[in-house]
């Protein structure tokens, strides 16, 4: 592909500047959030949806892979670029066009930011739940590819709960709408479909978000428990009561001492683990469930339970929360993210097994979790510099992805597949399931020009390279 | 590559590739060799290993840079400029230009390290790496001009800047500056003077004297009011006396009325920050171990500073000398004694004003004091204590405003574009007066209502305040 | 397995099949299925046959497949918030096992009690209370298929959060079983509401009413769903406690806990003081109340001669009021509008069957270019057989047919599930 032609072409779509083709400057490129790093051919910033559908048509009679890149905050490699592919970035097609506050509902590019947009309709008395922990710089375009979560999403449900129409550009340039504001549009749920589909379907251009009015009442507590199977067993007493919070979230020992060292966000330094709970709803409804949850938490063996006086406590405590991986760095500087989900009465099993991995391993395992879903982060932490240590970092994810399927859970709740748990697939799905995936995908993209190579086992495997610094330093003899 | 599948090799190829999986077809399948035959990074100031893969390319910064919002490219955001650091550290490319004019585009304004939550000491790597660019003579022609030419010649030289700040100012006041705009004159000049010219602060109509006459043995020293409370030292550093003269008179008068005895070492000079910024980390630690010489000497409690960047820059020292058998102690001593002025007042608490100020004011975050010291609240507290002030939060009131030292006679372009949007913001408030606490900023902010034809007017919280006990007559 | 009941009682239509099979596995789906995909016969899914009128009449001749004999609940984990079921399965059946827990799937479509699990996410239908609750797409987390060549595969899973691999349980739902059967579905449960209560308003005119809605629904204290029902929908939806007026009727449903039922209770009447008239019910009645609601599309009491489902959105609720105009023959439609989600249907009632069918089909697609104009679509869901073989009661083919197509292609080459009955001749 890629003849200084099809680069000479591109260019006359999208302006001289929106085409980066020099190596130096596609350096950055490489990388998502994740550990993956391939360096694109070129990359393309559109600027609307004519631009994009001109240049997908033109890259698919050139016969070129293209790959859709939010904010690259994914953590499965989902926006990884093959060498000769090229990479279509949406940072420019970053408006919100329209709130509507009747329908309750926002038309946005793909380029907005999740925050931006939340942050955006509260002026107008509203909000959009999905809120993952990167919401600060990813984008809404990534959220549909990945079906982004976040804590909110316990209660309010994934991006596919809120994306209700979206305009797509599909592999040969073709522009087509699908769903609406009238939401239960006849035909199949192609909007459904989409969602979730790692870009290999087609690039949202246009997105129709649904929003919710901001509760009249939101209470942020603070479980502060001994150890981390007495914060599992109050998880499962909260649901077991029938109370499905907003936001139930754990964080263990080893996490809030990497979050203290960075910032003070109120957790006790002390503590074995502290579930992060927030209620939102009618005063009189969270008066209510807020004993019941104070209840349960004292039951299951709370050391303590402290409840957010004010706002600014409250973003403290979550701010603790939501820099959490990032706070990692501090203790080692690599992590790697295993994103597995168990039914939530098997996360005290599951954590256990986290435990016994961890030691045999010999690999530091912090867990900071959506507890409320069974949505495990278990996040080894290691240096990469260290001979071998990538390996075994892989073999322990390995595991615990294994026990993950064995306890009838899955391989990701929340920031997909892509290229780094493709291998895994069959664990929880068998052949015949994949190949059901698979026809879906031949509807939209019968050439598979999307970012392939995602998804599915195809025969090439997560490979962990020593890390190249450690070579130049010698310490690979 | 679609349909041209390669075989899976068991071997890891890997020339580069950071903590990095191979994939086999068709990712991971990385480049062999360097993209280019520049110098790596050498030297004991080379950005570290551990600074570099502190970075875990999250993107948080992202939505924080400035100049990623402005262009919408990774090359121009913080985690973009690490990974071309990583890059060339893994000898995947060397230093080139084009690399350079990524970095360089950089403000410094370390908006990406208050959010990070890695703790990645951005503005260290970045100035490591600007050093590896220096020595490598491959620094830009404009900045490689100004540096000889100010960071070198000028600043660390208080009488050379003190005839300069004169001659400036007879310029401006003798009305010869209109004249030579209107007739452009400078334009005429090699590149680089008439910008210059355009962005030449307006000089104060008193300059301030840290001393009583030009550079006496002994330090000025300005009795508190009432009953003392403690001896503070005050940086007058290089150019704040000259640009910012009312600024130091009313940070003198605040002090004073707070009970302190104010002192202004002689001995003193520029901070170095500047010189810190553009790489150039020897004079800068000359310039430190000149200012801890003079203010170990002044024997105070405190050394204040009413300059965010200098106060950024000054609490780093200890980093800085760390090296320094002689100076390491004496430095993280001097970093650890170093307050802002508003952080200063708002710890003591301050001696509330007993006047009504009934001014609309907009709080403009210095980069140095919100990102660098992450201090946003102190300056907010001594406008809250003022009766009749009101305080309107500008959008974006802690991005950049396009200052950033000498960024604005090198990034002219870049400058702007952020001095306008920082404008736009400030005056969507509909505020009658800009507050801030940095003399780039303020400078930049001033130069920009020009433009715009505002009548808003600039003062540093400290002038606010000063206006509010004044008031009290 | 081949049933002993009467092809009649499966009859699509003037449509029947020639045979029924009433399998009680999945396995034995699935030898159904491989046996009509090698011999080419079509296969029509039957479950509680409350909405089998549902699409356009089939002209393939083939087989009814019975679900009701995969009945079982498979696992039922109250503490994970979690049940799979068996498609043949009742909904009201499966209300009853998780209610005895205080638990609930929120489906609530027509005649529940007879309605299966497999035919409710086959025909996606949704309730009056979709507007809090979200459509049954919203709550399937997991389900088990037999594809039209009687292969047997699975997507989702067990967990109420997964990314793993491509959402088909979205596909399934609502695709009429033109790509697979669904044999096991997998939901996420919700605690029961352990209160409920309606307000019941009239309005002066569809202005006021909406007006009125509006206001409602930018309250914290919205009520879970709000319907407006035009007088004629008023009087025959049969509900002693809705007043014979004749203005709309608006009525706010509220359920969940005592404390916030009440709230949403007083703080509503206090925003509606300003109806003609205003009562409000709660507990039993109330609960009766919504499910008259789900079930008047259907109701054995007052089954309408034509009924429209329109897919509009919430701002276009003044003008599916004012559609009380469209005529068949001298019969005027009654509207009842879904304030909050948005959508509704049109019902007319009375005896059409001496109509002329192209005028009615006229009429119809009429109806369905306003819907079309109004930027959403309208589904004839039951029709007089005559005028539904001139026109497609899903109306006119969406953006993104093609991939549509495409899909049936790869899912069922051969065209033997439901063949003709989906949009498009899908």
């Amino acid at each position: 592909m890629a003849s200084s032609d099809f680069l000479d072409e591109l260019r006359a779509i999208v302006g001289e500047d929106y085409v980066i083709d020099h190596r130096e400057d596609l350096l950055v490129y490489e990388y998502d959030g994740s550990v993956d790093r391939s360096m694109p051919r070129a990359v393309v910033l559109p600027a609307n949806a004519d631009e994009v559908s001109r240049v997908m048509a033109l890259a698919y009679d050139a016969g070129v892979t293209v790959v859709g890149r939010g904010s690259g905050t994914g953590l499965s490699g989902g926006a990884i670029t093959p060498p000769d592919g090229l990479q279509i970035a949406f940072p420019r097609m970053n408006r919100i066009l329209e709130v509507d506050s009747i329908n309750r509902t926002a038309l946005v590019e793909p380029g907005v930011i999740n925050l931006d947009l939340d942050n955006h309709v509260r002026k107008f008395g509203m909000r959009y739940a999905p809120d993952p922990s990167s919401q600060r710089a990813c984008s809404l375009g990534g959220n549909i590819a990945e079906n982004a979560g976040g804590p909110h999403c316990l209660a309010y449900g994934a991006t596919t709960n809120h994306v209700i129409g979206m305009e797509v550009v599909l592999e040969d340039g073709e522009i087509v709408h699908l769903g609406s504001q009238a939401r239960e549009a006849s035909g199949y749920d192609l909007r459904g479909a989409f969602v979730g589909s790692e870009g290999t379907f087609g690039i949202a251009t246009k997105i129709l978000v649904r929003l919710l009015p901001t509760p009249e009442s939101v209470r942020t507590f603070l479980g502060i428990f001994p150890d981390i199977d007495s914060a599992c067993t109050a998880v499962s007493a909260v649901i077991g009561y029938g109370i499905v919070p907003a936001a139930l979230e754990m964080i263990d020992a080893l996490s809030i001492r990497a979050v203290q060292n960075v910032t003070d966000a109120g957790y006790p330094n002390d503590a074995g683990a502290v579930l992060l709970i927030e209620l939102e709803g009618l005063r009189e409804e969270v008066e209510e469930v807020t004993k019941e949850v104070e209840s349960a938490l004292w039951d299951t063996g709370a050391a303590d339970v402290r409840i957010a006086e004010d706002d600014a406590e409250r973003e403290r405590l979550w701010v603790g929360r939501k820099t959490a991986f990032g706070a990692f760095g501090t203790i080692a500087p690599n992590y790697y993210l295993v994103d597995g989900v168990v039914p939530r009465t098997r996360l005290t099993q599951m954590l256990r097994k986290v435990n016994e991995v961890s030691e045999r391993y010999g690999i530091t395992i912090a867990n900071v979790f959506h507890a409320g879903d069974g949505n495990l982060h278990p996040c080894m932490l290691f240096d990469a510099r260290e001979p071998g240590v990538m390996d075994n970092a892989m073999a322990a994810a390995a595991e615990l992805m294994e026990e993950c399927a064995a306890l009838g859970g899955t391989l990701s709740g929340e920031h997909g597949i892509g290229l780094e748990k493709k291998q895994f697939m069959p664990l929880v799905y068998a052949d015949d399931d994949m190949a059901a995936m698979q026809r879906v995908r031949e509807a939209f993209a019968p050439q598979n020009r999307l970012n392939p190579g995602k998804i599915f086992p195809d025969g090439s495997y997560y490979r962990p390279a020593p890390h190249p610094a450690a070579h130049t330093a010698g310490l690979y003899a | 590559m679609a349909g041209g599948a390669q075989p899976q090799t068991d071997e890891v190829r890997h020339s580069g590739g950071g903590i990095d999986a191979g994939h086999g077809f068709p990712y991971g399948v990385p480049f062999e060799g360097s993209l280019n035959d520049g110098p790596g990074f050498a030297g004991s100031d080379a950005p570290t290993e551990a600074d570099l893969y502190r970075c875990v390319h999250c993107g948080l910064c992202l939505s924080a840079c400035p100049t990623y919002v402005e262009t919408q490219l990774e090359t121009e955001s913080p985690r973009g400029r690490i990974a071309l650091m990583k890059a060339v550290h893994e000898g995947r490319t060397g230093i080139s230009e084009r690399l350079v004019s990524h970095w360089e585009l950089c403000l410094q304004c370390r908006a990406c390290e208050a959010v990070c939550p890695s703790g990645v000491p951005y503005g260290r790597l970045m100035e490591h790496t600007r050093a590896q660019v220096q020595d490598n003579n491959l620094a830009s022609p404009a900045l490689s001009r100004l540096s000889r030419l100010f960071l070198r010649a000028a600043l660390p030289h208080n009488g050379r800047l003190r005839i300069a700040g004169h001659l400036m100012r007879a310029y401006q006041r003798w009305g010869l500056q209109g004249l030579v705009r209107r007739i452009g004159f400078l334009k005429a000049l090699p590149g680089g003077l008439s910008e210059m010219e355009a962005q030449m602060p307006v000089m104060g109509d008193r300059f301030f004297s840290p001393s009583r006459r030009v550079y006496p043995a002994n330090p000025r020293v300005y009795s508190s009011e009432g009953q003392s409370r403690m001896t503070v030292g005050l940086l007058s550093g290089c150019v704040m006396p000259m640009m910012q003269g009312d600024t130091m008179r009313a940070a003198v008068r605040v002090l004073q009325r707070n009970g302190c005895d104010v002192v202004t070492p002689t001995a003193q000079g520029c901070c170095g920050a500047l010189n810190l910024h553009a790489g150039d980390l020897e004079l800068g630690r000359q310039l430190a171990r000149r200012n801890i010489d003079a203010f170990r000497s002044a024997g105070v409690d405190v050394i204040i500073t009413a300059s965010a960047g200098c106060g950024s820059s000054m609490k780093e020292y200890g980093d800085l000398l760390r090296d320094d058998p002689d100076y390491a102690d004496a430095a993280t001593e001097f970093a650890e004694n170093t307050r802002d002025i508003t952080e200063f007042l708002a710890e003591l608490p301050l001696d509330p004003p007993q006047a009504e100020l009934p001014w609309r004011v907009t709080m403009q975050d210095p980069c140095h004091l919100a990102h660098a010291q992450r201090i946003t609240d102190a300056p907010r507290q001594v406008l809250r204590s003022i009766p009749g002030l009101q305080l309107t939060e500008m959008a974006e009131s802690s991005l950049c405003c396009g200052s950033a030292g000498f960024y604005s006679l090198i990034q002219r372009d870049m400058s702007q574009r952020l001095q306008r949007r920082k404008i736009g913001n400030a005056l969507a408030t509909e505020a009658q007066v800009i507050a801030s606490a940095n003399p780039g900023c303020m400078a930049q902010l001033e130069q920009g209502l020009r433009n715009a034809e505002s009548d808003v007017r600039v003062k540093h919280v400290v002038e606010i305040l000063d206006a509010a006990y004044q008031a009290e007559g | 397995m081949v049933a002993s009941g009467r092809v009649t009682d499966y009859a699509i239509g003037p449509f029947a099949p020639s045979a029924i099979v009433r399998p009680s596995e999945a396995d034995e789906v699935a030898a159904v299925l491989e046996w009509a995909h090698r011999n080419d016969v079509a296969v029509y899914p039957s479950g509680g046959r409350t909405l089998s009128h549902l699409g356009n009449t089939p002209t393939r001749p083939g087989i009814a497949l019975d679900m009701t004999g995969l009945n079982r609940m498979v696992d039922f984990q109250p503490a994970d918030l979690t049940v799979r079921v068996q498609a043949g399965i009742t909904v009201g059946q499966l209300d009853s096992e998780l209610g005895q827990d205080g638990k609930c799937v929120p489906l609530a479509p027509p005649l529940a009690h007879r309605a299966t699990i497999g035919g409710t996410l086959a025909t996606g239908i949704s309730g009056p209370m979709r507007s809090a609750y979200g459509l049954p797409r919203d709550w399937l987390i997991g389900v088990s298929v037999v594809g039209a060549d009687g292969t047997m595969s699975k997507a989702g899973g067990q967990v109420v959060k997964n990314v793993t691999g491509y959402d088909l349980n979205r596909l399934y739902t609502g695709s009429l079983g033109t790509l697979a059967v669904i044999t096991e579905a997998t939901f996420k449960i919700a605690p029961a509401p352990t209160a409920w209560a309606a307000i019941i308003a009239v309005f002066e005119n569809n202005q006021a009413a909406v007006a009125a809605c509006r206001d409602l629904l930018s309250q914290p204290f919205a009520p879970q769903a709000l319907h407006v029902l035009s007088p004629p929908a008023a009087r025959r939806l049969g509900d002693p406690n809705i007043p014979a007026g004749y203005g709309p009727v608006a009525i706010a449903l509220i359920a969940g806990r005592p404390a916030s039922v009440k709230r949403r209770v007083e703080d509503t009447a206090l925003a509606w003081l300003d109806a003609a008239s205003a009562l409000h019910i709660e507990g039993e009645e109330a609960a009766d109340l919504i499910e008259l609601l789900a079930d008047f599309p259907v109701s054995p009491e007052n089954p309408p001669s034509v009924c429209v489902r329109m897919n509009t959105s919430p701002d276009a609720l003044e003008n599916l009021l004012a559609m009380d105009h469209h005529e068949i023959g001298e019969e005027a439609p009654g509207v009842v509008a879904d304030a909050g989600f948005g959508g509704g249907r049109l019902m007319w009632w009375g005896d059409l069957s001496g109509e002329n069918a192209v005028q009615v089909a006229e009429r119809l697609r009429h109806v369905q270019s306003t819907a079309a104009g109004l930027g959403g679509d309208a589904i004839v869901e039951t029709c007089p057989p005559a005028a539904k073989e001139l026109i497609d009661v899903w109306g006119p083919a969406p953006s993104g047919m093609a991939i549509m197509r495409r899909i049936k292609q790869q899912f069922d080459p051969n065209n033997v599930l439901n063949p003709g009955r989906f949009i498009g001749g899908l």
